[in-house]
């Protein structure tokens, strides 16, 4: 199923948050969307589930228009995996798997057989089968994300929405989730605070600065040093692993205007943040 | 609690002479009641119809058990000579000591309730009355939670009658006429109107006699205080409990109040020649007169330029006697504080 | 989807962790029938009890006789004394039925406005509802009926109730959305609003009142007739029913804002609606009782730490347990103090609080240890 935001514009409070914005994400197709804090990330993808109205263009999803659609139309289509920390109320987590399956139930349904099926096998996939009747509120961070993502396969949906789906995860967890994503072949977008993880998984990524696309295409050809440097204020470079020979990013922070360098080191800047992602040199 | 009551009662009122007028009082409200017997049920003068508070009550029969509530109107009923017929009553050691004379017969009345209220509804209706004497309308509706209603009273065949028809207690419509008027009621639904007339004489006697004692006395402010160090706890001249003083010779220095708080200074600011001061409960428990030392001694810290703290006149007074043929015995004790010369 | 199995996390999720709760499989439904035919004999036993018992005794033979001359006249005598008949069945047979019913209303919406504002210690008078209601029956007491346009006592604190309902409403709404945080705000600060109102009134009153005013601040259910139990149980009725076809969504309303949009619920419409069907029935229920507290905010606890979140196990566990819970509340509170009633708040909170700290202290015992 095809994601196409078609010159979304959204307003709150007068303040224009996103401005003709334009994406599309092709059938099982794994797209990041990047940018630094602000600039528009999580209002884009909530424009895609319903949360936000545009005032200004459209979202399809399947070639339909989401506001033409009932809300629980547009929640078989589209699943969505967000950072939200849930009261602490006593859910099993098959119970939060179970979720998925509300879109596709009226209000007089029941469960079926098929319906718990479904949930056994979400759960089966994020590898979560054994914690089927533990308490969600007690589990960590990661498998909490799982199961979500469990919900989100038993929802059914063709389309993900994934923000910030690795937050707060340890780095072993974020690469098990994105894997686990790209795994279930279905449309997905997700917005990533790590360029260095965005420019591993995706297929193509989407940077928005200040509520506008300001490039897309191959990770490899979008995020430059000089788009870096402007968007994220940061140094990019790169480098070939000799073992592997593959290429990873890794980050500096600019050199402020008339900063001195420090002292001892042929760098420009302290804190060198180096995320040595893999990204795949097709 | 304490049920000394009606010993300290007594030496608290202890005007000189009064326990002398009081006998008199005594003689006509509960003394001897062989003189006046109420007549058997079935007796001539029956049925009898009496409008109360826009209910028209009929009766075949005077009642013959009959739950009689609260303190005052309690005190109205057995002041006919109908103890006998009376099956229940509310606790009364939060309220002020017993009418001499009355002590006997109001402790044969069994305790129904131990709030100012009748029982809830369980409790009163298996208690089998036939009649029920109301202070007010809150008796029955639905104020207290737990109350049987009128309709449910009337399903069991309870005649109700109701003395102050007022929404509230003490509304400006109850007056002395509403007493005198409840016991005329009272005296047709029993057959013992004659006793009724005489209960009314005696008190109205006694208030002129009082009016005829203070007449040419100049009336003095009072400011009634019941509680309380921060605002005061004050009845304004609004309240029936209050009104009455001005027979006693005393004006109320807040005469548009009811029951209200007032601050310190709004206190010291007006001209009290006196304080009445209602005795807290704790000054009926096991004393031998009401101790209202304690809120002398705060007023007199507090208010040092009062002409009522300089000549330190202090009165203790029971208030909550409401509509209770005492009134007239209470107006007496006042005056007696207030106007002592008057008395001699 | 494409199925590709994953090893994610596998040795990890199969480590077995002290603490770890356990219950029966939420979807299998023989065990839960069993569980609401048990909860359910448990509220007509209650409600026996409460029939038969009371200050005045009467032999279970001639209870029984009199309730059946009512159910299936003809077929049993008339009651011998009328006075046993008026007690059992016009005082505690209403009463009783009034106790069950209040008590499933305010679990039940307890447990959907835990869901609502998504925050587990809501309770049904949240919304500044019963201090709404509390102000229109102190008015109606204090003023009198005719200062307050001839409302009744009950008309008052409906009014009331009503009138809280709608000033929280208009003040949470920004932008045509209510959130759960300015919803809880709004009804805290009329709360106090409504309360300093009818403290000022009760501060001019005449002290006598104060007693009567004192039993609707603490909840009672001594006023209960046949025609004060009809509304309320209309009312429960049709509010379970909603709440039950709404089951769904107030799960996903429980996963958070953002999930349950995606999940097909129209958060805003849906939690306007459980205002306006939690606020009407609260509403009804707080005319005929007065405002007990604590029931709306335990029984829901009570009966998720037993069988979970699940809208459509939790909403029927939670009315039965409620109504069980009150009418055995109501019975002590007739009973221990005699010839006296006590107001049911303080029922409640005696048992209540006490088995609701041990609950929670049990509960995060269970918690640090999974995390320790």
């Amino acid at each position: 199923m095809r994601l196409a935001i078609e010159g979304v514009t959204v307003t709150l409070d007068a303040t224009t948050i996103l401005t003709d914005a334009r994406l599309v994400v092709g059938r099982g197709e794994f797209v990041g969307l990047v940018g630094p804090n602000g600039s528009g990330k999580s209002t884009l993808l909530r424009t895609i589930y319903r949360a936000l109205r545009p005032v200004l263009g459209a979202v399809r999803v399947g070639g339909d228009d989401v506001w033409d659609l009932s809300a629980r139309e547009s929640a078989q289509r589209t699943a969505v995996v967000v950072q939200e920390s849930s009261a602490d109320f006593d859910f099993e987590v098959v119970d939060v798997v179970a979720m998925g399956r509300n879109p596709h139930k009226g209000s007089f349904d029941r469960d079926t057989d098929r319906d718990e099926r479904i949930c056994l096998d979400a759960l089966e996939r994020v590898g979560m089968s054994e914690l089927a009747e533990r308490d969600f509120a007690t589990l960590s961070g990661g498998e909490k994300q799982r199961v979500h993502v469990a919900r989100a396969i038993a929802q059914g949906s063709r389309v993900l929405v994934l923000d910030e789906p690795t937050n707060h995860l340890d780095i072993r967890f974020q690469l098990d989730l994105l894997a686990l994503v790209r795994s279930l072949g279905v449309t997905t977008i997700a917005a990533m605070h790590d360029l260095a993880l965005a420019a591993a998984h995706c297929d193509r990524v989407y940077v928005l600065e200040r509520g506008t696309v300001v490039g897309s295409g191959l990770p490899r050809e979008v995020l430059t040093p000089e788009l870096v440097a402007r968007v994220f204020g940061v140094r990019l470079r790169d480098w070939t692993d000799p073992e592997t020979g593959r290429t990873h990013l890794s980050f500096d922070r600019l050199a402020p205007e008339g900063a001195v360098p420090a002292s001892g080191t042929g760098t420009t800047g302290t804190g060198t943040a180096t995320t040595g992602m893999t990204r795949r040199m097709s | 609690m304490t049920r000394s009551g009606p010993r300290a009662w007594r030496v608290w009122l202890s005007g000189v002479c009064l326990f002398v007028v009081a006998c008199t009082v005594v003689a006509a409200c509960g003394g001897d009641v062989s003189t006046d017997e109420p007549p058997q049920s079935g007796e001539a003068g029956y049925p009898v119809t009496i409008e109360n508070c826009g209910r028209t009550l009929t009766f075949d029969r005077a009642p013959e058990r009959a739950y009689i509530g609260y303190q005052p109107v309690a005190e109205l009923f057995v002041s006919l000579g109908l103890a006998d017929r009376a099956i229940g009553r509310t606790i009364f050691e939060v309220d002020p000591p017993l009418i001499p004379g009355q002590e006997a017969d109001m402790k044969r009345v069994p305790v129904l309730s131990e709030t100012s209220f009748p029982p809830p509804r369980e409790q009163l209706i298996a208690a089998r009355p036939d009649f029920l004497l109301a202070y007010f309308k809150g008796d029955y509706t639905d104020g207290v939670p737990g109350l049987a209603t009128l309709d449910q009273l009337d399903a069991a065949g309870v005649d109700v009658y109701t003395v102050d028809c007022g929404d509230g207690i003490g509304g400006e419509e109850s007056t002395f006429e509403t007493t005198y008027q409840a016991l005329r009621d009272l005296g047709k639904i029993f057959g013992v109107g004659e006793r009724a007339e005489q209960v009314i004489k005696t008190i109205q006697d006694q208030i002129a006699m009082v009016q005829q004692k203070v007449a040419g006395e100049p009336a003095v402010k009072v400011l009634i205080y019941t509680g309380g160090e921060g605002p005061l706890q004050v009845v304004g001249g609004k309240h029936i409990d209050a009104r009455s003083i001005a027979l006693a010779g005393a004006e109320n220095v807040l005469p548009d109040e009811t029951y209200t708080s007032v601050p310190l200074e709004k206190v010291a600011s007006l001209d009290v020649e006196a304080f009445v001061i209602m005795p807290d409960l704790a000054a009926f428990q096991g004393n031998e007169t009401p101790d209202v030392s304690k809120q002398s001694e705060f007023l007199t810290k507090a208010f040092p330029n009062l002409t009522a703290v300089k000549e330190r006149r202090f009165v203790p007074h029971y208030l909550y006697t409401g509509l209770s043929p005492r009134q007239s015995l209470d107006l007496e004790g006042l005056a007696r504080q207030l106007h002592p010369d008057a008395f001699q | 989807m494409a199925v590709a199995p994953s090893r994610v996390g596998r040795t990890r999720s199969s480590r077995s962790r002290p603490g770890a709760r356990r219950r029966a499989r939420p979807l299998s439904g023989s065990a839960f029938s069993l569980l609401l035919a048990g909860l359910s004999a448990a509220v007509l036993f209650s409600l026996l009890l409460a029939t038969s018992l009371g200050p005045v005794t009467i032999p279970l033979s001639e209870t029984g006789r009199i309730v059946l001359h009512h159910v299936v006249p003809g077929v049993v005598a008339v009651p011998q004394d009328p006075v046993g008949d008026q007690i059992i069945w016009e005082f505690r047979l209403p009463r009783a039925l009034l106790g069950a019913v209040v008590g499933a209303g305010l679990a039940v919406v307890g447990v959907a406005l835990q869901a609502a504002v998504r925050n587990p210690l809501a309770d049904p008078y949240l919304l500044g509802v019963s201090s709404g209601a509390s102000l229109g029956a102190v008015s109606v007491l204090v003023l009198g009926s005719s200062a307050v346009g001839g409302l009744s006592l009950s008309a008052g604190a409906f009014a009331g109730a009503l009138l809280a309902m709608a000033l929280v409403y208009l003040l949470a709404r920004r932008r045509s959305r209510v959130t759960p945080l300015r919803l809880v705000l709004a009804g805290v600060a009329l709360a106090y609003l409504f309360q300093a109102l009818y403290s000022f009134l009760l501060i001019k009153s005449d002290p006598r009142s104060t007693v009567g005013i004192l039993f609707w601040l603490l909840g009672s259910l001594g006023s209960a007739e046949w025609s004060d139990v009809q509304l309320p149980a209309g009312a429960l009725v049709l509010g379970i029913g909603y709440l039950l076809l709404q089951a769904r969504s107030l799960n996903s309303l429980l996963a958070g804002d953002e999930t349950a949009v995606s999940l097909g619920v129209n958060i805003n419409r849906f939690r306007v609606q459980l205002l306006v069907v939690t606020s009407l029935l609260v509403g009804v229920m707080v005319a005929v009782s007065g405002a007990i507290a604590f029931v709306g905010l335990i029984i829901p606890h009570m009966c998720r730490s037993a069988v979970g979140s699940d809208h459509r196990r939790l909403l029927p566990v939670a009315a039965l347990v409620g109504a069980a819970f009150l009418v055995l509340v109501d019975l002590a509170a007739r009973t221990v103090d005699e010839p006296s009633e006590l107001p049911l708040t303080i029922v409640t909170a005696i048992f209540g609080v006490p088995f609701f700290i041990w609950l929670l202290r049990r509960h995060d015992r269970g918690r640090e240890a999974m995390f320790g």
